[in-house]
């Protein structure tokens, strides 16, 4: 048996190798505290892609159209919203509005597991259907804690 | 240092030398195996490999919360942690690191005290609860530091609070021990704790990709929606006073650890005292049967094996799985990866009909390869066995027909449950009994080749017959399992290309069987 194979089954070797791998786990803790950033990329909601018939369904109600909605249709509105904030407004933000209570668990995931800009297209979509006031509470302390300061200026009233 | 031990009662020339013994069988003893599956002959220790374990779970733990939750909650989960994985250490090392009956018959008889014996296993035990705490206290502490909302005092007052907790988790555990059973825990009890660390590392790797990869906001939402019961876990404000700096939580907790040690302590003096008095020869000794196979079944599995040789080898690998929960443990591990794959295919929506031909319908099939493939790991564990002496009895037997029967054995014991079980899934998902049946008539044909393939490669020796020590790994078996999970995955494809019909897929069953055949006829 080589030297420090026999070193290293004796007890002496053994607190050696415990010793330098708790220095050695220490270093790598310490080291990936400092990466906060590159966890935090790993935060974002990958809805699917948008589909154009999404688009017509939010133009239809944007133009004040009065449409049914069910569970599907509001997700997919929800993802258009999140991904392309732009291409819809107010009509929508009032139909997802009318089911309160899906649209304030929705955002509370949002604010959450989403990126940036998804928690401020969120925060936006909750106050344009003037609904969820206890969510964005309790994400104002969150993001006052945590940040970003971009959310946390919008949280700001 | 001298002049504390005598102020304490304790006599410090035998108190030095039960330490020094002490740990010094806790850096190369063979008991920490219970937990980390390590064997006598391996260079490293079990011991490191405890902590190697924790420093796992620790890690994995942060990675999972890391940015994703407030340093309160963060704080709480890793305490938590600790202290799930102390209590569970001290349970399954507690004769070991704490309370060995077996003391009496080495010191019993010496005047050793039992202020100096109980000082002597007390602090051992503090050494074995500061290497856990250390473990758990590292990826925490550093990592923890990066959070947004966290300050410089967390570098200080996470480790205090992490101690405080190991501490009183391993001083709770010892008091409820010593002043009840002085045996300690049963043996069940330590096997389910020992199986603790294992599983929260499994639990960890898979739920937490779970966690991410559904989109459903997981982790970050639990904070926000606690159970009512959980503000009554003593480690909730522990974690609110790390991220406030509130200090007096932590000094009360610190001087709850303090007390439990004190009284725990006390409890260990006790034991000692009680178990003194009882002289190790008038200890009842129970001794249970070990269990046996069933003989009711071996004509029918003689006359369906083709004979009565391999029905014997049948019946005797059946009876030392019966036995042998070691041998059992390896066997059983092998099927984490098609299992993870089994769960989460369906919680991630990632299990449609493989008729689909979707990317969707990839994870079912995927599932049937994946334990194709692990059955060279399962029969090279096989190969060993503790009982590995009466391995004689089998090379007799050993040969064509020897190897079917042991290879119906782990098919029928390990893998055609879990076929049943999948296809029953299956069935249960798709809302298609008759393309769910398919699916497992196609797996089973699939095992049965792949089994019979891999049976001729690495069953030329008798099974059973190697120390436990080489089975541990897989040693000479890297190039079968290579081979065999390369020719798992090609007929996965094929089978895929197949499935939109099911007499094409029916066909592709047989060819299998048939192919099995001609394995067997032409190799042996």
């Amino acid at each position: 048996m080589s030297a420090w194979k026999q070193r290293l089954r004796s007890p002496r070797g053994q607190v050696q190798l415990m010793a330098a791998t708790l220095l050695g786990a220490a270093v790598f803790a310490g080291a990936l505290g400092t990466q906060q950033a590159f966890f935090e990329r790993y935060i974002v909601e990958k809805p699917p892609p948008v589909e154009a018939a999404t688009r017509r369904l939010a133009t239809r109600l944007d133009g004040g159209e009065r449409v049914d909605l069910d569970s599907a249709d509001r997700t997919r509105l929800y993802e258009l919203w999140l991904q392309e904030p732009g291409s819809a407004g107010a009509g929508v933000a009032q139909a997802l509005g009318e089911a309160s209570d899906w649209l304030c668990a929705r955002v509370e995931r949002s604010l959450v597991a989403g990126s940036t800009a998804q928690r401020l297209a969120a925060i936006d979509l909750a106050q344009r259907a003037e609904q969820c006031t206890p969510v964005l509470d309790a994400a104002r302390e969150r993001a006052r804690a945590m940040g970003p300061a971009e959310v946390l200026d919008a949280l700001n009233p | 240092m001298e002049a504390l031990l005598r102020w304490l009662g304790v006599q410090p020339r035998p108190f030095r030398a039960l330490l020094r013994t002490f740990v010094a069988l806790d850096l190369r003893g063979q008991f920490y195996g219970l937990a980390t599956g390590a064997k006598a002959g391996e260079l490293v220790s079990p011991l490191y490999w405890v902590v190697g374990q924790m420093l796992t779970v620790s890690l994995l733990l942060t990675a999972l919360m890391q940015g994703r939750v407030e340093a309160w909650f963060y704080a709480f989960a890793s305490l938590s942690a600790t202290a799930v994985m102390v209590f569970s250490a001290v349970v399954v090392e507690f004769q070991e690191a704490a309370f060995d009956p077996k003391d009496i018959t080495v010191v019993g008889h010496r005047p050793v005290s039992s202020r100096t014996w109980s000082l002597a296993r007390g602090l051992n035990l503090s050494l074995y609860v500061a290497l856990i705490g250390v473990a758990m206290t590292l990826f925490p502490t550093g990592m923890g530091l990066g959070l947004r909302d966290t300050e410089v005092r967390w570098l200080w007052l996470f480790p205090w609070a992490n101690a405080v907790v190991a501490v009183g988790t391993a001083a709770l555990a010892l008091t409820v021990y010593a002043s009840g059973s002085v045996a300690g825990p049963g043996e069940n009890l330590k096997k389910v704790a020992a199986w603790v660390q294992i599983l929260a590392i499994m639990a960890l790797f898979y739920g937490g990709q779970l966690m991410l990869r559904d989109g459903s906001g997981g982790i970050g939402l639990v904070p926000l929606h606690l159970d009512p019961w959980v503000s009554y876990v003593p480690t909730l404000p522990l974690g609110h006073a790390v991220a406030d700096g509130a200090l007096r939580p932590l000094f009360l907790g610190t001087s709850v650890s303090t007390l439990l040690t004190v009284v725990a302590w006390a409890a260990l003096r006790r034991a000692w005292e009680r178990v003194s008095r009882v002289r190790s020869t008038d200890r009842e000794v129970r001794v249970s049967a070990p269990p046996r196979a069933g003989t009711l079944s071996r004509p029918l599995v003689a006359r369906l094996l083709g004979g009565r040789r391999p029905a014997a080898v049948h019946a005797l690998v059946r009876t030392v799985l019966a036995r042998d929960s070691e041998l059992r443990a390896r066997l059983v591990t092998v099927l984490a990866m098609p299992a993870a794959a089994a769960v989460l295919g369906p919680l991630t929506a990632q299990y449609a009909p493989p008729s689909q031909q979707s990317t969707t319908s990839v994870l079912p099939l995927a599932t049937v390869a994946l334990l194709a493939s692990t059955l060279p790991t399962a029969m090279h564990a096989l190969k060993a066995s503790r009982d590995h002496r009466a391995a004689w009895r089998l090379a007799e037997v050993w040969g064509p027909s020897g190897r079917s029967g042991a290879r119906t054995a782990l098919l029928s014991w390990l893998y055609w449950p879990f076929v049943l079980a999948h296809a029953g899934l299956c069935a249960w998902w798709w809302s298609a009994p008759v393309e769910a049946a398919l699916h497992g008539l196609v797996g089973l044909a699939l095992l049965d080749f792949v089994s019979r393939l891999a049976a001729h490669s690495l069953w030329v020796r008798p099974i059973l017959s190697v120390p436990p020590v080489r089975g541990g790994t897989l040693g000479g078996a890297l190039g079968v399992v290579a081979g065999v999970g390369a020719l798992a995955s090609v007929l996965g494809g094929l089978w895929f290309a197949v499935a939109p019909w099911p007499l094409a897929t029916a066909g592709f069953a047989a060819l299998l069987a048939v192919a099995g055949q001609f394995v067997d006829r032409e190799i042996r």
